[in-house]
């Protein structure tokens, strides 16, 4: 009997209690919960697959995956590349990159929200300092928060100012793991510091890489808050990612039953997401 | 003799008792903020003419009034008054007190007499289907329009009714009016306006549109001219007469006008106190009058919940009437919120010029507001229409859909909501 | 040639990065008619603390700082309490299922507020603690990633040091408080950085659980006062804004180490 399960194991429970109050059995619900309507006075009405096939003909919330899609594919190549680019040239430990570093992870550690109203008063397209800076240069305005496509862009560049932080610390993690012997070798051979790079260190960076990628693609997928607050849902619904617009029906149209129902298909797409990335992990 | 001691002390106690016993302690439920120090202001003069009656004030945000009113409701959790904002007023009637046995016994009118004191368009308000009396008037607020004085004068333009013009501009003369202004001073944008449902409905009330005529029917794809005026509203914005970023982003109209980017906000009553910060000459003007001359109303009702007991319902609603009727707690309420009076003729004693300048123009507004006003926008089917109406007509300024298929998708949600609510035709 | 063009390339960078804290925190000193005036202006004409005085006054900013700090302090000691007990209980405990649990914690990582967000705020609800500072503490105290670390952590604690005091004839209890704790002042220090940065900046869970002003944390104030009807002038909002910032920013530079080398082992937030 004593090996099944030692007191050790005791310690963990408070932990495991909250795991499963608050973790498991939300997850759990919403597979319940979908086949019901509910608008939390009135007790839950059966629906059956009711609400799944509400789902299939609701134009917006297959617009919002849409909008998450378009939004990952902007997002995610500046979420690489700037913050490779930064580690790349502050990976060496001088007391100059440490303090540079600093600046650029700053973003990170910041609230999501006091972030994002930063941005959204220096993107406001008539008293913000954005465009004031653009019109002197020379140039029109650009129309931030008021058209689709600019709009999308300011939550993608807010979301990679958001992010350079924890991504260049996994690139600078992930050089200084790369011995200097495969540098001083390509050197020799000849190569410049351009070819250096992308042919010797970046493949070996492969796991770094990876890492980077699917935690970036987590990242802004989840992302709630600077939508919410940036623009809301954006210009019409372009700029409505789907944890916005399952709020907007859980919360304004108390349509429980039917949030229930998209966020089982959210849950699922998150966890596909998630698989891969443990994947990657392991390696 | 021997039992007058006892007497005597059995009196003390009871009397004693009874004093202790006839402290009342009122809960009331507000929206924070100066609405909040204008009931603390009323509650002060009133604690001092009704020692026995305690108050404790407890701050709702409008933002999540309606959660925690459903919230109280189930859980039982209900304060004695509350201040309702227009649009939730309607569906709480059925959960507060009718005051009209109170009106004579503690105002000394009747409750005809009562209501005919206010503005008709506030006396709907506060009745319902059966002539029950369930708020009073707290703060009462009009449409209007302010301008930037001091912007017209370098145009040249009169305005109405303090600006050298007396009636109103129609439509055509108006726009016209913010194409000079605009031209005048060199301004990006000539107009701006929140982006709500409230002042659509104004503003195609005033062009001959209703959104819901008074049976509640949608008329927005019936009415042969809905169309035309939209899009006649939606090319403003493509014109810059009015400020795309307000439409699309919901950006603060007041940014806009108080940092003289635009020289008309359509507005209210209520803006007074915001736009006094700005020390900017803006003054109070009529709306534009086209195929009617109207303007919603709005404001602040003040109710006491059915709470079962009989002597605090009493109490809660002796305060409510206090301190919604002019002249007495209702001045003091006013001066301190710097709102409009709900009552005809009623001139309060307040310390800042342009508010006789607003209760002058709002009240001639007030007055010539048809009924239908009130009761369309009373409804259920309305309030929960708006957000929706909003977000489409944004999306169409956004250049995101056409106009057709923004009517097509309101009609969609009208529908959807009528099977919801069961709504009587 | 390569050194010039790296460090025009990171001026360049840190300007951009740093442009929009900047220009808030500049236009937070900015009197209500400059904030406003057409074109902006990159630095205050004339200073003004009115945005500053609107925040802390009108804006009831004291509450929301006190029931922030009450939900970041004691979140942070019930965090740091479970998961260090519970990285032990489950790394070092022998039961069945042992690799099935670690697998399931490994599993939830993903699972962050935003994807249960209603079905939470049911559960919330269903245990009453709505409009409840603890509804803002208790749902957060498990959180993925720090368990996930104390976990990693607990794993390096060579099995010798609780064997040894295993046969000296210690009790469970004893060897996890003379030994383990101690051992893990790294994890512990680390953790409650992270976890109290956490709670300060947490926007969801307020937002599901806190409908009363009164009951408002800093963020979630920052959020609504945005959108409120009747509007809230920016020179207010941006120096609301700015306070916020500062506690984090102090934390970070204090301990910059913590956040920058993140926690070993993969614990960077998920």
């Amino acid at each position: 009997m004593k090996k099944l399960i030692n007191s050790r194991f005791l310690f963990a429970v408070p932990a495991l209690a909250f795991l499963f109050i608050f973790v498991l059995l939300p997850v759990f619900s919403v597979f319940v919960l979908s086949f019901f309507s509910w608008d939390l006075i009135s007790p839950p009405k059966f629906t059956g697959w009711g609400n799944f096939l509400r789902l299939l003909e609701d134009k917006w919330f297959w617009n919002s995956i849409w909008v998450s899609i378009k939004l990952l594919m902007m997002t995610v190549p500046m979420c690489f590349f700037v913050p490779l680019a930064l580690a790349v040239c502050l990976y060496k430990e001088t007391t100059f990159s440490k303090i540079l570093r600093a600046f650029f992870y700053w973003p990170y550690m910041m609230p999501a929200v006091a972030g994002t109203t930063m941005f959204k008063w220096l993107l406001s397209y008539d008293l913000g300092l954005l465009n004031h800076i653009i019109k002197s240069a020379g140039f029109s305005p650009v129309p931030w928060l008021l058209k689709p496509t600019p709009a999308l862009f300011a939550i993608s560049l807010l979301r990679t100012w958001g992010m350079t932080g924890l991504l260049m610390m996994m690139f600078i993690t992930g050089l200084q793991s790369v011995p200097e012997e495969f540098h001083e070798a390509a050197r020799v051979d000849g190569a410049n510091r351009w070819q250096t790079f992308w042919y010797v260190t970046f493949p070996l960076l492969k796991n770094t890489n990876l890492l980077v990628l699917t935690t970036a693609i987590a990242h802004v997928f989840r992302d709630f808050a600077g939508v919410y607050v940036l623009t809301g849902g954006g210009p019409g619904y372009s700029t409505m990612v789907t944890p916005l617009y399952i709020y907007n029906t859980a919360f304004t149209q108390w349509r429980i039953g039917y949030a229930y129902a998209m966020s089982v298909v959210f849950l699922l797409i998150s966890f596909a997401i998630a698989v891969v990335t443990l994947r990657v992990r392991e390696r | 003799m021997k039992y007058f001691k006892w007497i005597s002390l059995f009196l003390i106690v009871a009397v004693a008792v009874s004093a202790v016993a006839a402290k009342i302690k009122l809960v009331v439920w507000c929206g924070g903020g100066t609405e909040r120090e204008g009931l603390e202001a009323a509650i002060a003069e009133y604690k001092k003419q009704n020692p026995n009656v305690e108050f404790e004030l407890v701050d709702v945000p409008y933002a999540q009034y309606e959660q925690k009113v459903r919230l109280g409701i189930m859980s039982g959790d209900l304060p004695d008054l509350v201040t309702i904002t227009y649009p939730y007023a309607p569906g709480y009637m059925q959960y507060m007190i009718d005051l009209r046995p109170y009106i004579q016994k503690y105002l000394g009118i009747t409750p005809d007499q009562y209501l005919k004191a206010m503005y008709d368009v506030a006396a709907v308000r506060i009745v319902d289907t059966k002539g029950e009396v369930r708020y009073v008037p707290l703060h009462f607020t009009m449409q209007c329009l302010w301008v930037n004085a001091d912007y017209f004068k370098k145009a040249k333009i009169p305005f109405p009714p303090f600006g050298g013009r007396s009636e109103p501009w129609t439509w055509e003369e108006f726009i016209d009016v913010l194409k000079k202004v605009k031209e005048a001073n060199n301004l990006p944008y000539a107009m701006s306006m929140q982006r709500t449902a409230e002042r659509l409905f104004n503003y195609l009330g005033i062009r001959g549109v209703k959104i819901l005529d008074e049976n509640l029917e949608f008329m927005l794809d019936k009415d042969p001219r809905a169309r035309q005026v939209l899009e006649e509203f939606i090319s403003l914005f493509k014109e810059n007469l009015m400020v795309p970023a307000e439409w699309i982003a919901a950006q603060d109209p007041n940014m806009a006008f108080t940092g003289g980017l635009t020289a008309v906000l359509w507005a209210g009553s209520w803006s007074t106190l915001d736009l006094l910060k700005a020390e900017k000459n803006f003054v109070p003007a009529y709306l534009p009058k086209d195929a009617e001359w109207l303007s919603c109303e709005g404001g602040r009702f003040f109710g006491a919940f059915k709470t079962g007991k009989q002597d605090r319902e009493e109490a809660a609603a002796e305060f409510a009437l206090w301190v919604g009727w002019k002249g007495l707690g209702y001045d003091i309420y006013l001066k301190k919120t710097y709102h409009m009076s709900a009552y005809k003729e009623h001139e309060v004693d307040y310390d800042k010029e342009v508010m006789k300048q607003v209760q002058a123009v709002c009240g001639r507004l007030a007055e010539v507001t048809p009924n239908w006003v009130v009761t369309v926008r009373n409804s259920t089917v309305y309030s929960r229409l708006q957000t929706p109406i909003v977000n489409q007509i944004s999306a169409v300024i956004a250049g995101q859909m056409s106009l057709d298929e923004a009517i097509k998708n309101i009609r969609k949600e009208y529908e959807k909501l009528v099977a919801e609510l069961g709504v009587k035709k | 040639m390569a050194r010039c063009i790296k460090l025009i390339f990171l001026i360049v960078m840190l300007l951009l990065y740093m442009l929009p804290v900047y220009y808030s925190i500049a236009s937070s000193f900015k009197s209500l008619k400059e904030i406003y005036s057409y074109p902006p202006t990159v630095f205050p004409q004339n200073p003004s603390l009115q945005g500053y005085i609107e925040a802390l006054r009108k804006q009831d900013m004291l509450t929301y700082l006190r029931n922030t700090l009450f939900v970041a302090v004691v979140a942070t000691i019930i965090t740091v309490m479970i998961s260090v007990m519970g990285g032990y209980g489950l790394a070092k405990g022998t039961f069945i299922g042992k690799i099935a649990l670690n697998r399931l914690v490994v599993m939830t990582l993903f699972i962050t507020a935003q994807v249960i967000m209603v079905p939470l705020f049911v559960i919330i609800r269903r245990l009453g603690l709505i409009n409840n500072l603890w509804g803002l503490i208790l749902p957060a105290v498990y959180t993925p990633t720090g368990m996930f670390t104390a976990i990693q952590y607990m794993k390096d604690i060579p099995d010798e040091f609780l064997e040894s005091a295993k046969v000296d004839g210690a009790s469970e209890w004893v060897i996890f408080w003379k030994i383990v704790f101690p051992l893990s002042k790294p994890l512990i220090a680390a953790l409650s950085i992270f976890s109290f940065t956490w709670r300060w900046n947490d926007f969801v869970l307020p937002l599901l659980v806190v409908n009363r002003r009164s009951l408002y944390t800093l963020q979630l104030a920052l959020a609504v006062i945005q959108g409120e009807f009747g509007g809230t002038p920016w020179n207010t909002i941006l120096a609301f804004s700015t306070l916020t910032i500062i506690p984090t920013l102090v934390i970070f530079l204090l301990f910059q180490r913590f956040f920058m080398r993140g926690i070993t082992a993969g614990g960077l937030k998920y």
